[in-house]
């Protein structure tokens, strides 16, 4: 009995170690897949458009820093990097300080029409961005917004339902006694949330903070519709533009620039990702996701 | 204290009107950036609006001559097409990175790395990297193929039609969504209970019947929210990966001209903004309709506790 046990034991053992290095070399697999057009934009960045168009070797033939020096020479790379970064800031500080205090009440407190907001915010999520893009285009340009980057950070500062929800999944993670326990002190709603909901949802605020910074950092769809002239160019549609076709050149498309420019535009959103990854998956809450 | 307990009324209203006082900021940006656009975007499709701004109303002529205008349908399936192939290819793919990466063991966190990085990179340069990965001469995946094979391989994956549909997909996988859906369900399968495995293990249950039997039904509901997300980034997203990769008319022969390529090549290259608020109406529609599908077949499908 025991020894038929023991053989069963060892047979799932030796069973587990072969599915288990299975999976490490599809890890390895999936890894090299997803990685190969990061390592692709970096070698790229380093080599001739000589090179660039007649070789598909990974290693160049020798590391030229042409591309770079291209990229900081040419148009007003530092002017498109500050408009990426207020870009990316002042949408961070609206959608962090609007999501949470709209979340809360969903989340923590009980009050008429609260199922019915909280399926049109879900409803809401539905609606793609790009199918109200030309309207909007239309409203923007009568209140003078167009060519500035004011049609993306005003909304951002009047709460997207998708960064509404993240914050309601974590919000609604919190211990209720703590709300029953203040507000018997005599705390008010908005010192609750301030003094303890808020820090509390640390996770949560650095999660959503690197998502959306990250997304608008990336953003290239509304900058093509909203701005027209170089002032509030942002750096993706520079990369687009400016970056794409070589000195003087009028349509010879200049590859390994572009890889540098992405080279440069990869940075930020990875030391985002270094800096938040054990954020990411703390801050996101699933639990009672009901669509 | 006395006040309070004499008036539970007034402190009722106190408790709503504190709620709706911080919903505010959702009220404004509904009505502002949501409701009115949707009014105003069916207002001016029945306009010959121009980019201009010169507007007249003209009635429904602006869908008579889109229903009669083959490009349109040639963007309404390659819309409804390319929608739903992402929607299930990334979503595979992203549980799949997923439960790779639940499987933990050293290095877990540079392989984390490896996954999500893509999807972090703006779409425009992975767009450009993959059309010289793809491209013909110099290629990277042509270079690959032709030392595997010892031919000399030319293939413009992104130009011949035979191929653009399965590198377009391909490409999908890196994008910005995918890699959200992964750290989705990432938590998602971190709160699947231990107990449920453990008791199969008991029953003596293989890998994939424990796939099927617990994690599936335990992770339904964050699939389908993954996949409502899924639908919306791929109606929203493709702009920004299509425009750079494909261009505005949506090469080879319009073959991924999506909707929203087709609604900036009207209402900018063409100018014509009334015919493009139509053409807005009607993805705005068919958006609807993925959206009522999708809860529709969930009640079937998907797992709720309690």
């Amino acid at each position: 009995m025991s020894n038929d046990y023991q053989v069963s034991k060892k047979k799932t053992s030796k069973k587990n170690k072969v599915t288990s290095k299975l999976i490490y070399v599809l890890k390895v697999l999936v890894a090299v897949i997803m990685f190969t057009p990061i390592i692709w934009i970096l070698s790229g960045s380093f080599k001739t458009l000589t090179e660039f168009t007649t070789s598909a070797k990974i290693i160049p033939k020798n590391l030229i820093l042409d591309n770079y020096e291209y990229v900081f020479s040419t148009g007003n790379f530092f002017k498109y990097f500050r408009n990426t970064v207020l870009l990316m800031l002042g949408t961070a500080v609206g959608t962090l300080l609007s999501s949470s205090l709209v979340s809360y009440p969903l989340a923590r407190m009980e009050f008429p029409g609260k199922k019915l907001f909280f399926s049109i915010i879900i409803g809401t999520m539905l609606v793609p961005e790009i199918s109200l893009i030309i309207p909007k285009y239309i409203m923007f340009g009568k209140l003078g917004w167009l060519d500035s980057l004011l049609p993306m950070i005003i909304p951002a500062f009047f709460a997207f339902p998708y960064n509404v929800f993240l914050f309601r999944q974590f919000l609604r993670s919190i211990p209720k006694e703590l709300d029953e326990a203040a507000i018997i002190d005599g705390c008010s709603h908005i010192g609750l949330f301030f003094r303890v909901i808020a820090p509390l949802s640390k996770p949560i605020y650095i999660t959503i903070g690197i998502l959306s910074s990250v997304y608008w950092w990336n953003e290239l769809t509304q900058p093509v519709f909203y701005l027209n002239g170089d002032n509030w160019r942002t750096l993706t549609i520079a990369l687009m533009t400016t970056f794409t076709y070589i000195r003087g050149g009028a349509f010879v498309v200049s590859w390994p620039t572009i890889m540098a420019a992405s080279s440069l535009m990869i940075i930020p959103p990875m030391l985002l990702y270094l800096f938040g990854s054990k954020y990411l998956v703390e801050g996101i809450k699933t639990s009672g996701i009901k669509g | 204290m006395k006040a309070r307990k004499k008036k539970p009324m007034n402190r009722r209203l106190k408790n709503n009107l504190t709620a709706y006082g911080f919903m505010t900021p959702w009220f404004i940006g509904f009505i502002a950036f949501t409701l009115f656009p949707i009014i105003f975007m069916f207002a001016v499709s029945l306009t010959n609006r121009k980019l201009t701004g010169i507007s007249q109303y003209i009635g429904f002529t602006n869908y008579i001559n889109i229903f009669k205008n083959p490009n349109f349908w040639n963007s309404f399936r390659v819309t409804i097409f390319y929608t739903i192939i992402v929607m299930i290819v990334t979503s595979i793919w992203a549980l799949l990175m997923a439960m790779l990466l639940n499987h933990k063991n050293r290095l877990n966190g540079i392989f984390q790395f490896c996954y999500f990085l893509p999807s972090v990179i703006p779409s425009v340069a992975l767009s450009y990297a993959f059309r010289s990965i793809f491209g013909r001469d110099a290629g990277l995946l042509n270079a690959f193929l032709s030392s595997i094979t010892g031919k000399n391989v030319l293939i413009n994956w992104l130009y011949d039609p035979a191929f653009v549909y399965q590198t377009v997909f391909f490409i999908t996988l890196f994008t910005y969504s995918t890699g959200q859906m992964m750290l989705i369900y990432r938590s998602g399968l971190n709160e699947v209970s231990k107990q449920l495995y453990e008791a199969c293990d008991i029953d003596g249950a293989n890998s994939w019947q424990k796939f099927f039997h617990i994690t599936l039904p335990q992770i339904s509901p964050v699939l389908l929210f993954n996949t409502v997300t899924g639908s919306v980034s791929a109606l929203n997203g493709s702009f920004a990966l299509l425009y750079p990769l494909t261009g505005e008319e949506g090469n080879p022969n319009k073959m991924t001209q999506v909707l929203s390529l087709l609604i900036y090549n009207e209402s900018f290259s063409n100018q014509r903004v009334g015919y493009g608020s139509a053409l807005s109406v009607i993805l705005f529609l068919i958006a609807c309709v993925f959206g009522i599908i999708i809860f529709a077949l969930s009640k079937k499908l998907v797992y709720y506790e309690n």
